[in-house]
């Protein structure tokens, strides 16, 4: 049997609801309720649902970008808060559902690339010349399959597929044990959906991650996944 | 590029020549004629002021005057005072610097202590700190600034007698060592500075904190967080280099709001400043020396915001490639 890397207990989640007129706090809207489940090493797990069922939010919360407002994420054993941020920065990654948004509109891409590959080599506390950096950055760009004429260019300045593998590249740079995909295909043109789901496929193969694959196409989480689970409404279905 | 630059330049001389139409007009329109002092006046005798009306051609029709005159400024000479016939470029050339260093402290201080003041506040949105920022900040808005200025001559002028109120040095200047002569220049520009920056200095600090919160809910900013640096650096070099493009060019527009306020502001403080010479010769209808300020200010502001905008260029990848 093999370990469970993440472990969610009881989360539950709500979003304050603004009255219009003073923006005063008037209740809660609750996004997620006791959402309990594990996932186990090396495996990809499909989170299925509707959109607006929760499924960001329970990305955000498990990559600790939202906080829960009761229950706890295990992460290796330990609740994810717990860890220093360098630590968790290894551990787990979350490619947003827009990877338009994570990319700073002012900075061109090099620099964004860059600035994660060192953060790499200083996680792991090797001292490198910016030589070693350039050759790393090639070889990510060559694994995501771009080419390096997009180092130049600025965020608003890239098409739609180009802005995905850049948004993964600088997820897999920190090469984290559990990648959270966030409909990764949902930005993208039809057209290029097959393409990147190949593309997705032939990283799992070659990176043996855990991933969690939010989705809400069966199929594509059938085809991904190695276990699914169902949310609606805020609440798991069925395992 | 170049083409967006040279678009610039051309609408900064047409803004230029402008605004000298409109400060020649209103100053020919408004009542009381340069004669009127003049003849108050011993030291300028008849001949002189004989010679000074034809050569102004002071009875010659507006538009007339205002070509001869534009002339005579494309070869730099701005004439003489009316006043006292010292040529008008030197009268400005000296109280230029003192303005010139009261501007770009305040601007200097507006900058550095109200983007701190922003930032800060952004960080720790509704603690401590920024609460009492906000309440000093409104203050800065809400105070007037020659009231401010007079309350602040009265308490630590006056009472305290912890700092000049006036001039730019003391009387026994020259002989200070040469440290005490920077002190004491120091010591004279604190006030004027202080206040003069206060209200923008609020509103600017104002503005970089909402724009901070802004940019600091900005998934970007959590994304730049999730690779384990310190939440700081993500601050300075992601969220802030986007707020500093707008700020670069509301520093650029208070320029005008600075030197412009500085006629009565340095009269206040009695500085010895461009701006204390304008309100001078605007009371002695010296039409020269008031179009040479007139004309000076107006191509420093303009250069102000020409700076403003190539900054703006340069922080701007998205106005920089079209
Ligand atoms: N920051 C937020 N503030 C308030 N409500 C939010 C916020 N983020 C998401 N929500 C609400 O929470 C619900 C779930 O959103 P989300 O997790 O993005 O759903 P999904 O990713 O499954 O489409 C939605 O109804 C959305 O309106
Ligand atoms: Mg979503």
């Amino acid at each position: 049997m093999k370990n469970n890397i993440l472990e969610v207990r009881n989360v539950t989640k709500s979003y304050p609801v603004y009255s219009q007129l003073l923006h005063t706090k008037i209740t809660k809207k609750i996004v997620l309720k006791n959402i309990t489940f594990s996932l186990e090493e090396n495996t990809a797990l499909g989170v299925l649902g509707p959109s607006g069922c929760g499924k960001t939010t329970l990305a955000k919360i498990i990559a600790r970008i939202e906080q829960p407002d009761s229950g706890e994420v295990l992460f290796e054993g330990r609740n994810i808060f717990s860890y220093p941020n360098k630590t968790f920065a290894c551990m787990v990654q979350l490619l947003f559902q827009n990877p338009y948004s994570m990319l700073n509109p002012k900075l061109n891409i090099g620099f964004l690339i860059k600035e994660r590959v060192r953060q790499y080599f200083k996680l792991n506390n090797t001292k490198v010349e910016d030589s070693t950096v350039n050759k790393k950055i090639s070889e990510l760009l060559e694994t995501v399959k771009l080419s390096p004429d997009v180092l130049k260019m600025y965020p608003y300045q890239l098409s739609g597929g180009q802005r995905q593998r850049v948004a993964i590249l600088l997820v897999l740079c920190l090469y984290p044990k559990l990648l959270i995909l966030d409909e990764p295909l949902s930005a993208l043109d039809v057209s290029l959906q097959a393409q990147m789901l190949n593309f997705f496929a032939e990283l799992k193969q070659q990176f043996k991650f855990s991933y969690i694959f939010i989705t809400h196409d069966e199929n594509l989480a059938e085809y991904f996944c190695d276990q699914i689970i169902k949310i609606e409404n805020g609440e798991i279905l069925t395992k | 590029m170049i083409k967006l630059l040279l678009n610039r330049i051309v609408v900064l001389f047409i803004t230029f020549i402008g605004i000298t139409v409109i400060t020649f007009v209103v100053i020919n329109i408004s009542p009381g004629k340069p004669q009127d002092m003049m003849d108050m006046s011993t030291r300028i005798s008849f001949e002189a002021k004989q010679r000074l009306v034809k050569l102004y051609g002071l009875d010659k029709p507006l538009h007339i005057r205002y070509f001869n005159w534009f002339l005579r400024v494309i070869r730099l000479d701005f004439g003489t005072s009316f006043k006292d016939d010292k040529p008008v470029l030197k009268k400005i050339s000296e109280r230029l610097p003192a303005t010139l260093l009261l501007n770009i402290l305040s601007l200097g201080i507006i900058f550095f202590v109200g983007c701190t003041i922003g930032i800060l506040s952004a960080m720790y949105q509704n603690k401590f700190f920024d609460k009492l920022t906000t309440i000093v900040v409104f203050l800065g808005y809400s105070i007037p600034r020659y009231w401010l200025a007079i309350l602040c001559m009265i308490v630590f002028g006056i009472k305290l007698n912890w700092l000049p109120i006036s001039g730019l040095r003391s009387v026994n200047w020259e002989y200070l060592p040469f440290v005490g002569k920077i002190w004491d220049i120091l010591k004279h520009l604190i006030l004027p500075v202080a206040i003069s920056s206060f209200s923008g200095l609020a509103g600017l600090a104002r503005y970089v904190r909402g724009s901070m919160i802004e940019q600091l809910n900005c998934e970007y900013i959590k994304f730049a967080l999730s690779k384990g640096t310190q939440r700081k650096k993500v601050v300075f070099y992601h969220a802030f280099r986007n707020v500093l493009i707008p700020v670069v060019t509301i520093l650029g527009l208070s320029l005008p709001d600075l030197i412009g306020g500085g006629f009565i502001f340095e009269t206040i403080f009695a500085y010895p400043g461009m701006g204390r010479l304008g309100y001078e010769a605007i009371m002695a209808r010296d039409y020269p020396l008031i179009m040479g300020i007139g004309t000076i200010t107006a191509a420093l502001t303009l250069l102000g915001n020409f700076i403003a905008d190539i900054v703006y260029v340069y922080v701007d990848p998205r106005v920089r490639y079209k």
